[in-house]
């Protein structure tokens, strides 16, 4: 890819550091998330969002809760 | 989006991002991260500060770093590379205060011409979602990546 192209990307250049692996299965945020799950239960979402049908996950991700 | 930002470091899942915040505070390592809520694709996003020496996270601490133009233009990064990644996936965010809350918006605000161009652009307000619209106190946002 030339620079050109990469100045035209949108999509901006990140760097992969495997580190960063170890948040992979760790809520990081655990109230933030209980909030945004409290709220989308209830939320109405338009008819015409290009989501697929919204549906409830039934049974809790098993995550671990990262330190606060 | 050519807004000047943070370099973004994130994992091989593309699921949570890492940038350095510089300023008169100092370096302070930040953490965005993009989780499963219980609605299908629809995934949460939050960030915070992370302690430099116990690596604990805290999203309610005020940083004063003068950079949160800065700040919010890296995250808008993560979300584009986190939706490039998983483009059926959709994006909510709140603040963690209302106070906060209006801070995103109005730098939701101020880049909205660019954001409409890639995503359906979503404020949440009564339990309800609807278009974005400028000065509509919301409650949070949802985004959605356009096909290209």
């Amino acid at each position: 890819m030339t620079i050109k192209e990469l100045n035209k990307r949108k999509v901006p250049i990140v760097v992969i550091d495997k580190a960063l692996n170890q948040y992979d299965n760790v809520v990081l945020f655990p109230e933030k998330l209980t909030e945004a799950n409290e709220v989308l239960k209830e939320l109405r979402l338009p008819k015409n969002l290009s989501l697929p049908s919204k549906k409830l996950i039934a049974a809790e991700p098993i995550v671990k809760y990262g330190k606060k | 989006m050519k807004l000047p930002r943070y370099q973004l470091k994130t994992g091989d899942k593309l699921t949570s991002f890492e940038f350095i915040s510089e300023g008169p505070a100092g370096r302070i390592h930040k953490l965005v991260q993009f989780s499963p809520t219980n609605v299908y694709e629809v995934y949460n996003l939050a960030f915070g500060d992370k302690h430099p020496a116990t690596g604990e996270i805290d999203d309610t601490v005020i940083s004063n770093n003068g950079d949160s133009e800065k700040v919010l233009a890296t995250v808008i990064a993560s979300v584009y590379a986190f939706t490039d990644k998983y483009p059926r996936r959709s994006v909510y965010a709140a603040g963690s205060t209302k106070s906060r809350t209006r801070l995103y918006r109005m730098g939701i605000t101020k880049h909205l011409s660019d954001v409409r161009k890639d995503f359906q652009l979503y404020g949440v307000i009564n339990n309800e979602t609807k278009v974005f619209r400028r000065n509509i106190n919301y409650d949070a946002f949802l985004v959605v990546r356009k096909k290209p």
